[in-house]
């Protein structure tokens, strides 16, 4: 029971320090938690340098499928569904990078592989462990 | 982290705030008492789930609540400071018929709780025939009656 308890606390089972994740790539940085909970919300925090006064931020459909979409703050200019990628476009009035954040809820337990990329510049591969 | 943390949080406040209550609270208790009782259960529900009704989160609280409990009786058992601190000691609140009145005061107890659980317990019907009433920890009132009073 101890140890379930100091797993718990370290974050094995979701939001905690072992749980927290950070990834980045050129212009887009996204921190997320690795481990959550299936029905419990949790927040994707991007942040992304714009383009041309936009920021064009394309989520895998897979990802979405495995996941309900609560929230989008700020509320996205515009939205864009494809059979491989959802891609949302945020309005920026000065070229400084803008957050963004995501509220998911997990629709089922297991492992829940994600990818996301800003424009057509390389993805970022992500994996996060539902637990029940 | 959350879970762990909410759950010894909200143990301890519930610890400090039914210490503070009395040992009387529940020996008393009166058809509103329990409807109290139900909705403190169902506030402390909400406060220890939030928004998170996943299995994993359930798991978690019933380990972290049933761990401090178990840490809590094994540090009762080595200290008696502690076991003081939290269960309290014995009170005697009647001694060879008469009624401690600051400590039943103190307890919110009266000569009626001490006349029913005599008569209940050893169908006494004065408080001369009891020797000595104390208020054990966990709220009952127990009766020694005088020597000539039983049978």
């Amino acid at each position: 029971m101890a140890l379930l308890c100091v797993a718990g606390l370290l974050g094995l089972f979701g939001g905690g320090p072992f749980s927290s994740r950070h990834l980045s790539a050129r212009d887009l940085e996204l921190r997320y938690d690795g481990m959550v909970r299936m029905g419990t919300p949790q927040t994707l925090k991007l942040r992304v340098t714009p383009v041309h006064g936009a920021a064009r931020i394309a989520l895998a459909t897979a990802y979405l499928d495995g996941v309900r979409l609560d929230g989008v703050l700020p509320a996205p200019e515009h939205v864009a569904a494809s059979s491989e990628w959802t891609t949302f476009t945020f309005a920026s009035s000065d070229g400084t990078p803008i957050q963004v954040a995501f509220t998911l809820v997990p629709d089922r337990f297991g492992v829940l592989d994600g990818k996301l990329r800003r424009e057509s510049d390389p993805e970022l591969a992500f994996r996060q462990i539902v637990y029940p | 982290m959350d879970t762990i943390l909410r759950g010894s949080a909200i143990y301890f406040f519930l610890l400090l705030i039914f210490r503070l209550a009395g040992k009387r609270s529940l020996e008393k208790a009166t058809t509103f008492d329990f409807v109290l009782l139900l909705i403190i259960a169902e506030v402390t529900q909400q406060g220890l789930l939030g928004e998170d009704f996943s299995v994993t989160n359930a798991l978690l609280l019933i380990v972290t609540l049933v761990l401090i409990d178990i840490l809590l009786s094994l540090w009762k058992q080595r200290s008696h400071r502690i076991e003081w601190l939290i269960d309290g000691v014995p009170v005697v609140l009647l001694r060879d018929g008469v009624p401690l009145e600051e400590r039943m005061r103190r307890e919110r107890v009266d000569t009626e709780d001490i006349l029913a659980e005599a008569r209940r317990s050893h169908g006494l019907e004065r408080l001369s025939q009891i020797r000595c009433a104390v208020l054990e920890r966990n709220g009952c009132i127990s009766i020694i009656p005088e020597a000539h009073a039983k049978a």
